[in-house]
């Protein structure tokens, strides 16, 4: 069902593409990490091979329209093993872009762009701890990744002399450490710059569910030996000020 | 030679005119003689690996490097770095710089709210010490930083300047004063501040070569001069050769011009060694001279001999000596090649020079006299060398056991020998290039370097952790080894860029493929294009390393190879290249090529001598007196732990050749004396008093001239001059000692020679038997018989005796006859052999018994021709046997016509008209 409704959605999206494009200008404009230089960027420059003997540069995210199109025409076939995952980063950013563009403008409440997400307290974020495959949770909207998971290891980690409750904090965007919940549903950790954990790159903020209520869209990347690094999208959303975060409903993220 | 020497001397003045045009005409050259040390001067010419080092070096680029070294307690002191910000910046605006790698430059890779940041590590200056102290520790995590840009303790820093492409060893010069000159100002700011690289220290010994030149030329010549003044004492005589040196020079130097061939370390000794080796040919023409003129000749007279003796002497010996210099071009090391040409070229001139000069200038000014007299001319040779000979006689056996001991320790010292060529010795020890070469591979991770090139032939191989874990274990091997303080590779880069994204504290290779492919998308290719394809089929481990000697080298490589071939995955190709593999094969090539040439010289002077004396043994005894200096050559150079390299590989070549000639002038004078004698004593002590002085006198002055190369700086220059003085000593030790001693114990006089000259000329060419043969023919067969002396009256050979031999009667007369077939005396004679007829063959040639008996009728000289050397003639020289057979075969016809006609004439049993018939030329072969 889930995946069902991730290709609903890039379908709805690939369709909307040419009205977004027109739209993104007045949206927020999101940054990226610049291929090649892995610089902080709000536009970037890059070419790809779009046929057995043709190269196109592209403007990322003006020109998402014509690396789409090129995309759909199977330009990738063209490529190497890492210009494939390039177009495949040009594409996410190009929905990326439309995702927040596609979001209704002028939200009537704002309980999320206060906050500071950079040094957000992980018990503010919807962790999901009693989450699995067995117990029953409601499935994550496409797209929306379960911070729980990337934190899943350290859950079962009991050891540490000092976890405290406090060390349970995001700092400049970055959490690293453990985490051990107690049974009356309390967490406390410490930190390890050598553990899993999760950095967070961007926050981009709108209306992304059209509810009325501002969303925050954080997009981070998991820390560990074995993560890729691809920018993974979690929006937030509140309808209280100081109620913890929780994913906005009927959402459907790229 | 005899006639050109002898030409020289009619018409002087036509010679020296000769000489002066050349030698002008070589003069305009000069101008454009170039001093140049190249880098690949030392490597092997169409070498297959140096290609494969060049296809490399053109895929990951070769970069021409000069390092500015920078040492204090506390580099990452603001103010200081300002300075050197400032510096480097004035030194990337010069001209010839492509760019500078610093930390003011090279990207530290790291995540800043996780967006990579490749900012240098000195974008921003440290603030404080503190902060310094930081930024150093991040940067020695960095693998392309660590030993390369930075001391592992932080207190020695570096900065390559990257010269550009088309800057060469012209711009040496140039490239070195305008860097000293902006690197001046930082000596106030540092402990120790300077640049240095190839250019520096090709610049450093282009001058030590000049220096040397102009310091080291007097030298020889004083060395020349005083070695003739004391032996020879006569103004000519000491003069002459210093002008033939000085012409063969002047040529050479005009060839070098003409030719572009450079001075450079190896080819700057050519001028020396002319002076010094280019008198020996001069020394023995002239001791020849003065020995006719002591004999009361007049000059032209003593010119005739001197040309008539020394003529092929001086050709012959400088055949060997040319040989010898010739040998080192035949080497596939460029310097080599262009030392090797250069001084036989400068041989042949001096040669050249010699035969035209001495006669000429003797013809002029032979009787100018400094004091007429020599101080070893005084004592009369002659006497001399007979109390020398007696007393080597008389010593013999302990003198040749001292010689077996001297042989024996040697040998034993033979295998001590290291084969180790090292490049910083060809600086000078107190060189202040060197101390900075040295404070370079100390410090930092030195300026050598190879390559480990891996190739799969697949696109994306090395995307794969797989193999990326192969070239980290492969780089972790060569760690371990201790030897190479820096290797770097792509693995390293992706290891920082995993470092940065996945914030960790030190770098770490990605754990999947998936993770690579994903940190690709953030590495521009041209920051790793040195270390890997653009098709990720084919990787680079650049392995920098101080290790400057060959044999740890070599070992250190072999250990790499070693883990390669057994811990490479199957699916990859591994091959070992770079400048420092290069030089190890030229270091091998080199010195197998020189001891080849020492084995090839030995042969050649064997084969002269034995074709000489027509007697292999001879050949191989002559060789003795020059094995010997090469054994006791290579025994000092084990026992006293000289390395072989360049400089003494080349050592024993070169002196074998001109130790050689002294030999081959005794030989010579040898072979001359006992045919004039026929007495093998009286021609030894006639030997050693004609050539004692001239053979003391040309091996005391390259003694003498060879020494003056240990004022060299260069190491390899130096020991080159100590070690060919000692070859040269004890090859004229040698000479005098074993030589003699070992040609006593040979049956030198041999058949050829006792038969007198008269006889030779006379007898042999009118016997039939020899008729229509070439000398040499004759001399084989003749050599390969016996001689009998038979009194009157003495029996021969007796019917029933077995017929092993026919005889060529050389002087007297033999009768044949058959015993009780006469009615007087009860035999019958058959035939009478005077002098030039044979006998005896019929029986020989059938395998019967004797029928008759052979008596002298007067005492005879009987030419004995065994069976065995028809036979052999017969299976070896086919021709030979053919010629002989057909005149056996006329003259039995000859006979059987006497002998028919004495039936017809019974009363005159030898038919005389018949046998003077044949020798009219009724009755005999073709001529």
């Amino acid at each position: 069902m889930r995946r069902r409704i991730r290709e609903r959605a890039s379908l709805a999206l690939m369709g909307l593409l040419p009205l977004i494009a027109a739209l993104a200008r007045s949206a927020p404009s999101p940054v990226f990490s610049a291929p090649y230089s892995g610089e902080r960027a709000t536009e970037y420059e890059v070419e790809l091979a779009t046929g057995p003997h043709a190269r196109r540069s592209f403007r990322i995210p003006s020109e998402c329209p014509a690396a789409h199109q090129a995309f759909r025409a199977g330009a990738q076939q063209w490529c190497n093993r890492v210009e494939r995952r390039l177009w495949a980063k040009v594409m996410q950013d190009c929905y990326y872009t439309a995702f927040l563009a596609r979001a209704r403008p002028g939200a009537q409440h704002d309980f999320v762009s206060g906050y500071d997400f950079m040094n957000a307290r992980l018990g503010d974020l919807p962790l999901r701890r009693h989450c699995g495959l067995d117990k029953g949770c409601e499935p994550l909207p496409p797209g929306v990744i379960d911070l729980g998971q990337i934190l899943a290891r350290v859950t079962t980690r009991e050891e540490g002399e000092h976890a405290t409750p406090e060390a349970c904090q995001v700092e400049h965007g970055r959490f690293r450490g453990w985490v051990r919940f107690d049974s009356q549903g309390g967490m406390v950790c410490w930190s390890d710059p050598r553990a899993n954990g999760f950095r967070i790159i961007a926050v981009d903020y709108a209306d992304v569910n059209g509810d009325g209520y501002l969303d925050a869209i954080l997009r981070l990347i998991p820390l560990g030996r074995d993560y890729r690094r691809v920018p993974l999208i979690l929006p937030l959303t509140r309808k209280q000020p100081d109620a913890p975060f929780s994913l906005p409903d009927r959402l459907a993220v790229p | 030679m005899q006639r050109l020497l002898m030409f020289c001397a009619r018409y002087p003045w036509h010679a020296l005119g000769f000489l002066l045009l050349v030698s002008l005409a070589a003069a305009t050259q000069l101008r454009h003689v170039q001093i140049q040390i190249a880098t690949d001067e030392l490597l092997v010419i169409d070498d297959p690996e140096r290609a494969y080092y060049e296809r490399v070096s053109r895929q990951f680029g070769e970069e021409n490097i000069v390092i500015l070294y920078l040492e204090d307690e506390v580099l990452m002191e603001p103010e200081r770095l300002e300075v050197l910000r400032q510096t480097l910046e004035q030194i990337e605006q010069l001209d010839f710089v492509d760019r500078i790698e610093s930390l003011f430059s090279v990207p530290w890779l790291k995540s800043v709210d996780g967006y990579l940041n490749k900012d240098p590590y000195l974008k921003q200056l440290p603030k404080d010490a503190a902060e310094g102290k930081r930024l150093l520790a991040q940067a020695l995590q960095n693998p392309f930083v660590r030993h390369v840009l930075l001391s592992a303790d932080g207190r020695v820093m570096g900065a390559a300047i990257v010269l550009r492409d088309d800057v060469n060893g012209e711009d040496d010069l140039r490239v070195t004063r305008a860097l000293e000159r902006l690197v001046a100002p930082l000596r106030a700011h540092y402990q120790r501040a300077f640049v240095i690289g190839y250019p520096h220290v090709r610049t450093a010994i282009a001058q030590q070569i000049r220096q040397e030149q102009a310091e080291l030329f007097p030298w020889a010549v004083g060395a020349l001069l005083l070695a003739l003044f004391l032996l020879l004492r006569q103004l000519v005589d000491i003069l002459a050769p210093v002008l033939t040196a000085a012409i063969s020079i002047v040529w050479t130097l005009g060839v070098m011009g003409l030719s572009g061939i450079p001075l450079n370390v190896v080819t700057s000794i050519v001028p020396i060694l002319l002076i010094i080796v280019g008198s020996t040919e001069d020394i023995h023409l002239l001791s020849e001279f003065r020995h006719a003129q002591r004999e009361g000749l007049s000059r032209e007279a003593a010119l005739e001999r001197m040309a008539a003796r020394m003529g092929r002497t001086v050709l012959l010996t400088f055949v060997t000596t040319y040989a010898g210099f010739f040998s080192v071009a035949l080497s596939r090391i460029e310097v080599l090649w262009q030392f090797g040409i250069l001084a036989s070229t400068g041989l042949l001139f001096n040669f050249v020079a010699t035969v035209v000069l001495i006669p000429a200038l003797l013809s002029l000014a032979g009787h100018w006299q400094l004091d007429g007299r020599s101080r070893f001319v005084q004592h009369r040779p002659g006497r001399l060398a007979r109390r020398y000979w007696e007393l080597l006689h008389r010593a013999r056996w302990g003198i040749l056991a001292v010689l077996l001991g001297v042989s024996l320790i040697a040998a034993l010292g033979v295998p001590r020998i290291e084969v180790d060529h090292s490049t910083i010795d060809s600086l000078a020890r107190d060189s202040e290039v060197r101390r900075q070469v040295e404070a370079v591979n100390d410090r930092l991770a030195g300026l050598e370097n190879f390559s480990i090139v891996l190739e799969s032939g697949i696109e994306d191989t090395f995307l794969k952790v797989r193999y990326l874990e192969q070239v980290a274990a492969i780089q972790a091997f060569i760690e371990q080894q201790g030897l190479a303080r820096s290797t770097t590779s792509f693995t390293d880069y992706l290891s920082m860029l995993n470092m940065a994204f996945q914030e960790l504290d030190r770098p770490s290779l990605p754990g999947s493929d998936d993770v690579v492919d994903e940190l690709m998308i953030f590495l521009d290719h041209r920051h790793v294009q040195a270390y890997v394809s653009d098709d990720y089929s084919r990787l680079r481990i650049l392995v920098r390393h101080s290790v400057d000697s060959t044999v740890a080298l070599q070992a250190f490589v072999d250990r790499v190879q070693a883990y390669l071939d057994e811990h490479l995955d199957a699916g990859l190709k591994a091959r070992i290249t770079g400048s420092s593999v290069l030089t190890l094969r030229a270091t091998e090539s080199m010195i197998r090529g020189q001891l080849e040439s020492v084995v090839l010289l030995l042969l050649c002077f064997v084969l002269i001598i034995s074709v000489l004396f027509t007697d292999l043994r001879v050949g191989l005894i002559a060789a003795l007196p020059n094995a010997l200096p090469v054994l006791v050559l290579f025994g000092v150079m084990g026992y006293a732990g000289i390395p072989l390299n360049i400089g003494t590989a080349m050592a024993a070549a070169i002196a074998i050749g001109i130790a050689v000639d002294d030999t081959l002038h005794f030989m010579l004078r040898y072979n001359r004396e006992l045919r004039s004698s026929r007495h093998q004593i009286a021609a030894m002590q006639a030997t050693l008093a004609g050539e004692g002085l001239p053979v003391i006198s040309t091996s005391v002055a390259l003694i003498a001239g060879f020494l003056v190369f240990t004022l060299s700086d260069f190491q390899p220059i130096m020991l080159f001059g100590a070690l060919s003085a000692l070859v040269i000593a004890t090859a004229l030790l040698a000479d005098f000692v074993i030589t003699p001693l070992a040609i006593s114990s040979l049956r030198l006089v041999n058949l050829w020679d006792l038969l007198s000259a008269q006889l030779r000329r006379e007898v042999i060419p009118q016997s039939v038997l020899f008729r229509g043969m070439r000398p040499w023919q004759i001399r084989r067969f003749i050599l390969a018989s016996t001689l009998g002396e038979y009194r009157q009256g003495e029996v021969i050979f007796e019917p029933g005796d077995e017929s092993d031999a026919m005889f060529l009667v050389m002087c007297g007369a033999v009768e044949v006859a058959v015993p009780g077939r006469s009615r007087e005396s009860g035999d019958l004679v058959v035939s009478r052999f005077g002098v030039g007829e044979l006998f005896g063959d019929v029986a020989v040639l059938a395998r019967k018994r004797r029928k008759t008996r052979a008596r002298a009728l007067e005492p005879t000289t009987l030419l004995l021709l065994g069976r065995d050397s028809l036979y052999n003639a017969v299976q070896y020289h086919p021709l030979l046997a053919s010629r002989l057979f057909y005149n056996l075969a006329v003259d039995v016809s000859c006979r059987w016509i006497r002998f028919i006609g004495s039936i017809q004439s019974p009363a005159d049993p030898r038919v005389r008209g018949s046998g003077q018939e044949a020798e009219d030329g009724h009755c005999g072969p073709d001529r």
